[in-house]
């Protein structure tokens, strides 16, 4: 018999916030957090539309993160800050965490356009000796200083963790992995506490070209930008931030007297194996991921009342999706709420998967559904029919939910949830 | 009780030594060395001028496809998993039940890739304006540079093209990544997850960008090394039911994090932990272990090894980064073929110029790995008879 594996904390850094109740609150008012850059109105990005978390916030964040803050990229700022609230919010003590480990994911990072501006001549050719000549000219955000690894390091060295500590880079399915992992580990007896989560931030230069160029970004500018399962989506929208979660094995959670906000019930992962820059069409992968958890949770189908999509609103994702939903779901299909909070937050990217486990473990505590905003129900995509919960919040009985993440290279991973067993903090 | 770990069924590596298992550890035997002068480019502003490139023409070069993602730690990472994949017969398993682990180093933006866009960007002034490069520059950027930044790209690609579809993970950046890739492995077979998993680590790209973080991270003179490392672990049932010929076991492995108070890397005691855990999954005693491959980079890893191993004489220890330069996230990969290898011919090569020895007892070897920032992670293998 696997030990069962519970959620006691969690902690958030959004672009709607970073305390945990504030967030959940705006998700369930339907808040947009999206708009036209302000960090570079002037400059007027591609990107029209983008989740930044406010300047003063990062501020804050970089006080309380303390020496090194100068040179330390926001995702790394983003997952210290996480982790830190999630640690708080499940009152684990100091001991736990000698002998607790993370499981954090991170976008793998790209150099600084700052930093090739720097090393670049007069013909715009870059010579990286310009940098190693004065390395304190290198930004503080650059690849150079925060190599993929640093958030999860970063989250280890600062909160004193003594356990498996490792990095995600799976780009869109990554936390939700980062999780799965980390739930394996705790079955297995390699740990009986786990902080797990992810962080990403795009919205510097490059992060604010990179989807343009790949043709996924929404073209419409501000707040309503991003239309997941509308007819009217043009396409994605970035966001920044981070979740983590405290996952504690139940026998260890019951012995401190913490009481579970939900349990961890089951993790399924696969491939598309078919395109790195599309879905299965028919979402085979999505389909195969989903019904891997179930499976892993001994859930049945008819026992999940939520599904928190990926839906990214992108042309090609959210059918794809569906289809996924309906095929796993089977008649049932058409009794799950469903909804994304991408419209709300922007696409966290490697950290897109945590903040819906977040909102899901909140969800299934509580029995309420926040709703996917910018989509109307008359402009519901006919190829994404699925019960979306639209307009405002729906209380309702949430037993079991799934959270999907679903990435460029085609990997897809899904987490089950389910209540506490015994009871549920909310 | 210790539990039985999964078999693995086939291996491969490239190194700056040779490409494949047996061209490596020959050379190894032989007391030869892939660390050279960098001549490819200036090694001097870094503060490094040796390394261990591979060999132009281990693997193609990547190439520009019109829509395949072509990247150098991509070329290395199809280079050997191929060969597991087919050495395994893994493509006669069903396709759910097949894993993809990968372990890979920071991916560099190249900067060729970008220059253009620089040169498309200037303000009227003729510097660099940001504005320029929203309003249009950006679109001189080469059109594969995003999803060259994401590394999970090439390997998602790999399992498209070998129609991987089941359990999957990437990690990064060090050799502690290398080990939590067996180690992600190893859980997602026990848990049932998959039949067999394909477990791959794949250093940093040798070249300007890769010197010039180890210089910023504080480890100027780390002598790099470029290559790749693969295996194929499969449950002992798949094994049974296939008729696959194992070549050892991987019976234990362990990771944790505790920084080192003197340096870059994890504490000794961070390693011992490792090392005692992955034994004590193994069902093992550090008597029994005959062979270490440690990384040889920290007095941390050999205050490590003396309290594992308080006088012992007879044990072999290898370092084949002395040898291969630091391999980062592939050196696990590398370390384990290097003791499956010493497991079987019952000889360690020396990586210290000396001559190769005999190992003196048991048929278990423990490859120990680090990361910078305090990640320390050991996995125990098992030869078989």
């Amino acid at each position: 018999m696997s030990r069962r594996v519970v959620v006691t904390g969690l902690g958030v850094v959004t672009p709607l916030g970073d305390d945990l109740e504030t967030v959940w609150r705006a998700w369930l008012d339907g808040t947009p957090g999206t708009a036209s850059s302000r960090r570079f109105a002037a400059q007027r990005p591609p990107a029209r539309s983008v989740g930044e978390v406010p300047d003063a916030t990062i501020d804050r964040l970089r006080a309380e993160f303390g020496a090194d803050a100068a040179t330390t990229d926001l995702r790394t700022l983003f997952a210290v800050a996480a982790a830190r609230r999630a640690v708080a919010h499940a009152a684990l003590p100091a001991a736990a965490l000698a002998r607790a480990g993370a499981a954090v994911a991170s976008g793998p990072g790209a150099h600084r356009l700052e930093d090739f501006v720097a090393a670049a001549d007069e013909d715009g050719r870059v010579e990286l000796a310009r940098l190693a000549a004065g390395p304190a000219a290198v930004h503080g955000g650059s690849l150079w200083r925060n190599p993929p690894d640093r958030p999860a390091t970063e989250v280890a060295r600062r909160l004193g963790l003594g356990g498996p500590v490792s990095t995600v880079t799976t780009a869109c399915a990554a936390s939700l992995q980062a999780i799965g992992s980390a739930l394996r580990a705790m079955r297995a007896g390699k740990a009986d506490v786990m902080l797990a989560g992810g962080a990403d931030a795009m919205g510097d230069p490059f992060g604010l070209v990179f989807f343009v160029l790949l043709g996924a970004a929404a073209t419409e500018e501000g707040a309503t930008a991003c239309r997941p399962f509308s007819r009217r989506r043009t396409g994605m929208v970035t966001g920044e931030g981070a979740a983590v979660a405290v996952l504690e094995t139940e026998e260890h959670a019951r012995a401190r007297g913490a009481t579970p906000l939900c349990e961890v019930a089951g993790y399924g992962a696969s491939f598309d194996a078919f395109r790195v820059t599309a879905p299965h069409p028919e979402g085979r992968g999505a389909a195969q991921a989903m019904a891997k958890a179930l499976a892993d949770g001994a859930l049945d189908p008819s026992e999940v009342d939520y599904v928190s999509a990926h839906a990214t609103g992108t042309k090609l994702n959210d059918p794809a999706e569906a289809k996924a939903i309906r095929t796993v779901f089977g008649p049932h299909a058409s009794r799950v709420a469903v909804s994304s909070g991408k419209a709300a937050m922007g696409h966290l990217l490697a950290a897109a998967g945590a903040v819906s486990f977040a909102s899901a473990v909140l969800s299934v505590a509580r029995d309420v559904v926040p709703p996917t905003i910018n989509l109307a129900p008359a402009e519901v995509d006919p190829a994404c029919a699925l019960d979306h919960v639209l307009g405002a919040a729906r209380r309702t009985p949430v037993r079991a939910a799934l959270v999907n993440g679903l990435a460029f290279g085609g990997h897809n991973a899904t987490i089950a949830l389910r209540k506490a067993p015994g009871g549920t903090a909310s | 009780m210790a539990r039985p770990g999964p078999l693995a069924v086939a291996a491969d590596v490239v190194t700056a030594l040779g490409d494949g298992i047996a061209a490596t550890f020959t050379a190894l035997r032989e007391g030869r060395s892939g660390v050279a002068r960098v001549e490819a480019f200036d090694p001097t502003p870094y503060g490094a001028d040796a390394a261990a490139p591979l060999p132009a023409g281990t693997v193609p070069p990547p190439g520009e496809g019109p829509t395949r993602v072509e990247t150098p730690h991509g070329a290395r990472l199809d280079r050997v998993a191929r060969a597991v994949h087919d050495a395994a017969r893994a493509g006669d398993l069903p396709r759910e039940a097949l894993g993809l682990y990968v372990a890979v180093g920071v991916v560099d933006s190249p900067p060729q890739d970008v220059e253009p866009a620089l040169a498309a960007s200037r303000g009227a002034d003729g510097h660099f304006d940001l504005g320029a490069f929203f309003a249009g520059g950006f679109r001189s950027i080469h059109p594969h540079w995003p999803l060259r930044m994401l590394g999970n790209v090439v390997v998602g690609q790999l399992a498209a093209e070998l129609d991987v579809r089941g359990d999957n993970l990437v990690l990064a950046a060090e050799a502690d990544a290398g080990v939590r890739a067996f180690a992600e492995a190893a859980e997602a077979l026990a848990a049932g997850a998959v039949l067999a998993a394909l477990v791959a680590g794949v250093s940093d790209t040798l070249g300007p960008a890769a010197l010039l973080r180890a210089s910023m991270r504080g480890t100027p003179g780390l002598v790099l090394g470029e290559g790749a490392g693969a295996f194929v672990l499969e449950t002992d049932a798949s094994v049974s039911a296939r008729g696959a010929r194992p070549l050892g076991r991987l019976a234990g492995s362990a990771t944790a994090f505790g920084a080192s108070d003197a340096g870059p890397g994890p504490a000794a005691e961070t390693l011992e932990q490792v090392a005692r855990a992955a034994l004590d999954e193994a069902g093992r005693r550090p008597d029994e272990v005959g062979l270490v491959v440690v990384e040889g980079q920290s007095a941390e890893e050999a205050a490590a090894r003396r309290a594992l191993f308080p006088g012992r004489t007879d044990l072999a220890v290898v370092a084949p980064a002395v040898a291969l330069g630091h391999l980062l996230a592939a050196a696990p990969a590398v370390g384990s073929a290097v003791a499956l290898a010493a497991l079987s011919t019952g000889e360690a090569p020396s990586t210290a110029g000396g001559r190769p020895r005999a190992l003196a007892r048991g048929r278990v070897a423990l490859v120990l790995g680090s990361g910078h920032a305090g990640g320390a992670g050991a996995l125990v293998w098992e030869g078989v008879r």
